[in-house]
């Protein structure tokens, strides 16, 4: 049976961010790497209600440390993709793979 | 290089505390946003750094408000579970939680129907703003009472004598020691008589102000300590204490700049040297708007016992009705009397509420009556936002059974409703409230100059808030039971069986009607008030004065005894002043007077020679004035017969001379020509010399009263009097110049400065602006008036178009399968267009009878309109007739160009 949901684009980059960070990852990396890396600003709303999105699906897990003053003592959450997370990540990467397949002619852009 | 870094806007971080999820997930994102802004604020300042802050706290919550609304569960989802609810915060008691989700869901649903939503916020805000703005004004004007304690219990004197026809003027002084003296009802009962004030110290010009003489007891049994000094002790209204003075706050402030050593410091006050004892504390200006006080020193017996009048002022002991008081008083006067039978009796005290006298239960009837009208204007509002709640309610009528066939109560759908409306006026009253705000602000700004008493005091305080909240609720409460127990009182089988069909079977039918017509009836009578009140600002503004008053400047001057011993140095000063005023520059013609023409005249009995009257009170009355020469030319008044007063007609001793009014001549004097008949001032045993009547004149006309408020009352009869019989001490004057306003009043100021320099010149302003100061209460309740009417009828109109309109969606089918069947067009035209015509009759019909209710107490505020006037019976019938018809005919109208298969289709 074919899988229902695919990752949204944004989900895609969102975990792939933190894959790339290594284990750890936490909020404000992440989301520099996603502008580093992709281009892609987006609104602190719905960079975080992505993240909540992400975690109650089960694809991402987070801990939390206590970390320096400058946070203002505040905790800091440390994220990682999870296995199911990698598994989804894996499977909307196949398909868009296949998709592309055979279209060569059109992947010429980086 | 070592620098504290600045931390971010903590109010930005209590904010998003409360917008973001409970716990570490929201303390982590705000330790996020702390660790991104120090990086910032060190790259681009600390400025630059909170705003950027201020930007991501508002998007955060906005974007996490947004969800928690849209993340609520379905109805359906939860009527499964029915008290399981989204947040799933812990540690919450259920019922907050319910109720949290209830509002939740309630706004999610008022989101997805914003038109609906933003009428009835705006029905809302509209009716609830009114209130408030009305209430503020009748809390502010009759309810607040006086800032003295015991107010309830402060009383003032007045006597009356029916056989003189005397009505509720002040007792004598000789009459108030009586009553100080035996009577026992009164912990205190003092005297005060309004007394005009000139203060004069050799480095500032001389200043008016208005003063108040009493006995030493009043301000000290008021309960008001002073702010500096002390008050009046006993014995210091004898005749021989010294005279002395306490101040006002604003008194002290403005003319002696709050100067801490004031008290024991001498003024020159009319004349005389007066030492200043004490200061008042800001605000108290006792007993109507007055500036300082001075202690009264009188001898009772230079006069005769009844010509030297005193206004008792003092407060009843507890326990102690006003009519007891009375009945005491009475008593004492009748034996004051029956020891002296040669003075005039029957003089009949009455002890009433002191806040009485400056606020005639007439005006606070209007005051009462208005509060009533607004509460209409809110009625229909309410039922407005019901009947599109109705409507709604009607729409969702499924939904509701099946959350009751699913388990949920009644008091549970119920609630769901009330919550939604709870929104609704919460909003509506929060915009309504903010504008209230402005409107009361501006109002009391329009009516700073007018003169009133000083406790009334117009704002929205504590009282109008707390009124503000309560009417919300009421408003949210009534707008939102009936459609809610309507939506949830039918049997869930019939819902769901027939919903499968068709959404007409909720019958909105009767309840909505009712509504309608309740609304059609209330703007009905509330613009028949509207109606009546701005045909008297019509019948206002068209006066025949019968006089000129464009370029004419008035003033005041008042004379003292100290300073003008004898009324021939009186005399002499008038002569004298009116004489410069002409051969001032510019000036074309120049009068003295005792009141302007129109204004404030005076009320006088009169006998006319030859003529006999059984009893004084027989006695006809006149309005009159006290004149000088050159009057009449100077407001352009053509004699109809006879001439003006000349020089040799003033001052004491020349012949009395009397000009009268066509009123006056076609009644006493019909037959002829009037001049050189005699008629003489007073009743029976006055002094008073008979006048001979050298001129007539057309009727000018005159307003008085409270705001122009019973001038219906003045008799037509008009007198004029020569300069030459009273000996006055008080005289305006009027100017008619080729020069512009303030160059007049300059002259005006050089001529009184030259003749004394110690002599203020007061109430100086052009005579339309003296006019308008006397016709203020009819634009005042007028403008009010207009505006509840007008707001009533927009909000009827919009009831009615609501409900047609959803009638005639809720209709589609049946009128589908009318068409189909072969009705044309315009039957259903008519049909939509009856049932409208119906209602809106009905609603008229009962709308008239209230209105005519209304109109009768309203007498007391129109002018020269009938409470029962037929054109505006009629323009309000046509007005009414043809809004509710637009409002019919516009959804009539799309229900007749249905095209039957669309209609059924949609089924």
């Amino acid at each position: 049976m074919a899988p229902k949901n695919y990752l949204g684009e944004f989900e895609q980059m969102l975990l792939l961010a933190i894959l790339r960070k290594g284990k750890g990852a936490f909020a404000v990396e992440v989301r520099r790497e996603l502008a580093d890396r992709a281009g892609r600003t987006v609104t602190r709303g719905a960079f975080y209600t992505t993240l909540d999105r992400l975690h109650a699906k089960g694809y991402l897990t987070w801990t939390t440390r206590a970390v320096e003053d400058w946070r203002g003592g505040r905790p800091q959450r440390h994220f990682e993709v999870t296995a199911e997370g990698v598994d989804q990540l894996q499977r909307s990467h196949a398909a868009l793979t296949n998709l592309w397949r055979g279209l060569s002619d059109f992947e010429t852009r980086a | 290089m070592t620098r504290t870094p600045a931390s971010p806007p903590p109010r930005a971080d209590a904010f998003l505390t409360a917008a973001l999820p409970v716990g570490l997930v929201g303390s982590t994102i705000i330790g996020d946003l702390h660790q991104e802004f120090a990086e910032i604020e060190g790259r681009r300042g600390v400025l630059i750094a909170r705003a950027w802050y201020w930007l991501q706290t508002l998007e955060l919550a906005a974007r996490y408000t947004w969800r928690s609304l849209r993340g609520v569960e379905t109805p359906y989802q939860r009527l499964l579970t029915p008290h399981s609810t989204l947040p799933r915060s812990e540690g919450r008691e259920e019922i907050m939680t319910t109720l949290i989700g209830d509002l939740r869901y309630g706004a999610r649903l008022l989101f997805k129907n914003p038109t609906l939503s933003l009428v009835s916020i705006f029905t809302m805000a509209l009716g609830i703003g009114l209130t408030v703005f009305t209430f503020s004004m009748v809390y502010g004007t009759v309810m607040r009472g006086l800032p003295i304690p015991d107010d309830e219990r402060l009383v003032s004197v007045h006597t009356d004598n029916p056989e003189r026809n005397v009505r509720q003027t002040a007792p004598s002084y000789a009459d108030l020691l009586d009553y100080r003296e035996l009577s026992t009802a009164f912990e205190f009962l003092g005297g005060v008589n309004w007394a005009t004030v000139n203060l004069a110290s050799d480095e500032d010009a001389p200043e008016r102000y208005q003063g108040a003489s009493v006995t030493a007891d009043v301000l000290a049994n008021l309960g008001v300590p002073p702010l500096l000094g002390r008050v009046f002790v006993e014995g210091e209204d004898d005749l021989d204490s010294p005279p002395l003075m306490v101040l006002s706050h604003h008194v002290w402030r403005q003319r002696f700049e709050s100067s801490p050593d004031i008290v024991g410091r001498s003024v020159r006050a009319n004349g005389t040297q007066t030492e200043i004892i004490g200061v008042m504390p800001e605000g108290f200006r006792f007993p109507f708007d007055h500036d300082l006080w001075i202690n009264m020193r009188l001898d009772p017996d230079a006069l005769p016992r009844r010509s030297l009048l005193v206004s008792p002022v003092g407060r009843v002991k507890p326990g102690i009705s006003f009519l007891a008081a009375t009945a005491e008083l009475r008593a004492i006067t009748a034996r004051a009397e029956a020891t002296e039978p040669d003075e005039p009796g029957g003089y009949r005290p009455l002890v009433m509420l002191f806040e009485h006298n400056s606020m005639p239960p007439q005006i606070t009837a209007i005051m009462w009556l208005m509060l009533a009208a607004v509460f209409g204007v809110l009625l229909i509002a309410c039922a407005n936002v019901a009947n599109l709640l109705l409507a709604r309610a009607a729409l969702r009528s499924r939904e509701v059974a099946v959350r009751t066939a699913l388990g949920a109560s009644r008091f549970r759908v119920v609630r769901q409703l009330l919550a939604e409306t709870a929104i609704l006026a919460t909003v509506g009253g929060t915009i309504g409230l903010v504008a209230a705000k402005f409107s009361i602000t501006a109002w009391a700004a329009s009516i700073a100059d007018i003169q009133k008493p000083y406790w009334i005091d117009i704002r929205l305080d504590l009282p109008s808030i707390l009124f503000a909240v309560a009417v919300v609720a009421c408003t949210a409460f009534f707008a939102g039971t009936i459609p809610a127990l309507r939506a949830t009182g039918r049997g869930m089988a019939s819902v769901l069986q027939d919903e499968g069909r068709s959404g007409t079977s909720f019958r909105l039918g009767r309840l909505s009607s009712a509504l309608v017509i309740g609304e059609v009836a209330i703007s009905c009578a509330l613009l028949i008030a509207a109606g009546l009140m701005i045909k008297s600002i019509v019948s206002v503004n068209a006066i025949e004065l019968g006089f000129r008053s464009d370029d004419i400047v008035s003033g005041r001057v008042g004379l003292f005894a100290t300073d003008y011993p004898e009324r021939a140095n009186r005399e002499q000063f008038f002569a004298d002043l009116v004489e410069r005023l002409r051969e001032a520059p510019g000036v074309r013609s120049a009068a003295m007077m005792t009141s302007l023409p129109g204004i404030d005249a005076a009320t006088w009995p009169v006998g006319i020679e030859g003529e006999s009257y059984e009893t004084d009170g027989d006695y006809p009355f006149v309005t009159g004035a006290v004149i000088g020469t050159e009057f009449f030319s100077t407001f352009d008044v053509e004699m109809l017969r006879g001439r003006e007063f000349n020089v040799s007609e003033m001052g004491a001793g020349a012949d009395p001379v009397v000009v009268v009014n066509d009123s006056f001549k076609r009644k006493y004097f019909a037959d002829g020509p009037a001049i050189g008949e005699r008629i003489r001032i007073g009743r029976s045993g006055t002094e008073n010399p008979y006048m001979q009547v050298v001129g007539v004149v057309p009727d000018l006309h005159v307003t008085g009263g409270v705001g122009g408020i019973g001038s219906d009352s003045l008799p037509p009869e008009q007198i004029y009097v020569s300069q030459g019989i009273f000996d006055v001490r008080f005289l305006m004057f009027a100017v008619r110049s080729e020069l512009g306003v303030e160059e007049t009043v300059r002259g005006m100021r050089a001529v009184v400065a030259e003749l004394d320099p110690n002599l203020p010149v007061y109430d100086v302003r052009t005579v339309p602006q003296a006019l308008d100061e006397h016709t203020w209460a009819f634009s005042l309740f007028g403008e009010l008036f207009s505006v509840m009417g007008f707001a009533a009828l927009f909000l009827a109109a919009v009831g009615l178009y609501g409900v047609m309109a959803f009638s005639v969606t809720s209709r589609q089918r049946e009128l589908g399968v009318r068409m189909a069947l072969g009705a044309g067009g315009n039957d259903v035209l008519s049909l939509i267009l009856r049932k409208g015509a119906i209602q809106l009759g009905i609603g008229m019909a009962i709308g008239l009878g209230l209105g005519a209710l209304m109109a009768r107490p309203m007498r007391f505020v129109t002018y020269g309109v009938e409470a029962s006037d037929p054109t505006v019976y009629a323009a309000i019938i046509v007005t009414l007739a043809a809004t509710g018809l637009i409002a019919t005919l516009v959804p009539a109208r799309r229900a007749a160009r249905v095209d039957p298969a669309t209609a059924l289709r949609n089924e």
